[in-house]
């Protein structure tokens, strides 16, 4: 056995030195190369999810403002539409109502151009009856050639108007 | 040409009676290579990474890759992925250099036991079989400790000593040599793999110096990378198992 060891060179103090040795690499591999890189890596990689992640938000985020957006476009239009309907509903209101003010204006006017013209009919006539009741009595005076006088003339012309009526 | 090849690493120098053997040497030279390219490449760590900083985010993203792909798990791969992956940065850098023209022919002539025998003064630290063992030791005991951290010492250590059923208590014989198997089968296939492909470049060298050694030279950065990958992921499976060991 030692003649086996001797000849492969197993030699404890070398083996310490190695296992030393390996220590030492693991050491510098881990300050120097594992740590930073891992790290590194580690950040990239996070820095690559959020990104991602935003991505992906934004894409959402866009899909529901162009949601939003044609929501809006449609409101705006059904408003639109709305306004023009009831905008015409209003106009038509007007027009009516406007009309029936005219008609009533019309109707109006025509009544009381009737009601004057009734009137200054009326005294028309009255006013010819009592100047043709004046006309009779001066008339009839100079028939029966004698002056009336003033309460008798006042009691024929009377007389002679309610027998005109 | 006289070939001398020797299983152990020649001692090149000795200080306080430490021997510095040429293995050393070429694993020490490895360590600065990784020093020096894990420095290189994180020095000034940018969002637009430079060459050096893709192949180093590249490399260790692959080996967490490969981690996560046996363990599925986030947290044990953040564990295990240290030890794993300088096991096989390690492993492959050293059998990677051995393979560089100055690994195996500069050295000296020394005259031993009336022998003239040539002493490389670089050998690759895959070449020694105490860095093999030394890495196959720290696997089998890092199986251990995942194990022992996993489900607790006591449980663990019924995996290995049972008095409950007899054959349970075979099982855990067989359990406990098979941790001594695993450190000697880790040991050996690399340590074989390497030193056989070094003798195998210096004999074709030696027999055809020009242009023979090229596929030779592909065939070893091949198995270079081969015994690293294996080595690393058995250390990883084992890892592993010993996490999940409550299942058994």
């Amino acid at each position: 056995m030692d003649e086996l060891i001797r000849t492969l060179g197993i030699d404890w103090k070398l083996l310490v030195a190695n296992t030393i040795t390996f220590g030492i690499v693991l050491w510098i591999l881990r300050r120097f190369a594992y740590r930073p890189i891992i790290n590194l890596l580690d950040r990239r990689r996070q820095a690559i999810a959020d990104s991602l992640a935003k991505a992906k938000q934004s894409a959402e985020e866009f899909k529901v403002w162009q949601q939003e957006k044609q929501r809006l476009v449609e409101e705006a239009k059904t408003e639109a539409l709305r306004l023009v309907h009831q905008a015409e509903r209003q106009a038509e209101t007007l027009r009516q109502q406007q009309l029936a003010e005219t008609q009533a204006e019309s109707a109006r006017l025509l009544a009381r151009t009737k009601d004057q013209l009734a009137r200054q009919q009326a005294q028309l006539v009255t006013e010819a009856k009592r100047e043709l009741a004046s006309l009779v009595v001066q008339a009839t005076g100079k028939v029966i050639d004698q002056e009336l006088d003033e309460d008798l003339d006042r009691r024929f012309s009377r007389r002679a108007l309610e027998g005109l009526k | 040409m006289n070939l001398s090849i020797s299983l152990a690493a020649e001692p090149i120098a000795h200080v306080l009676g430490f021997p510095i053997t040429n293995s050393m040497i070429g694993t020490l030279a490895a360590v600065a290579v990784i020093a020096i390219v894990a420095r290189r490449a994180t020095r000034r760590l940018q969002a637009v990474p430079s060459r050096w900083q893709v192949a180093a985010e590249a490399t260790v993203d692959g080996l967490l890759g490969l981690v996560d792909s046996v363990t599925n798990d986030r947290q044990q791969t953040r564990r295990f992925f240290p030890v794993v992956a300088t096991i096989f940065l390690f492993i492959l850098t050293m059998n990677w250099l051995g393979l560089l023209p100055f690994f195996g022919p500069i050295g000296w002539r020394e005259i031993e036991h009336g022998r003239e025998t040539f002493v490389p003064f670089f050998r690759s630290g895959s070449a020694d079989l105490n860095m093999t063992l030394a890495i196959a030791l720290i696997s089998v005991i890092g199986t251990q400790v995942v194990g022992i951290l996993a489900v607790g010492a006591k449980k663990y250590g019924q995996k290995f000593l049972n008095l409950k059923n007899p054959i349970f208590t075979f099982v855990g014989l067989i359990e406990f040599i098979s941790e001594f198997t695993k450190m000697i089968s880790f040991s050996f296939r690399l340590f074989g793999n390497i030193f056989a492909g070094e003798v195998l470049l210096l004999v074709i060298a030696s027999l055809v110096p020009l242009l023979a050694p090229v596929p030779f030279y592909f065939l070893e950065i091949f198995v270079g990378l081969i015994q690293a990958f294996v080595f690393a992921l058995l250390t990883l499976v084992f890892f592993k198992i010993a996490a999940t060991a409550e299942e058994h």
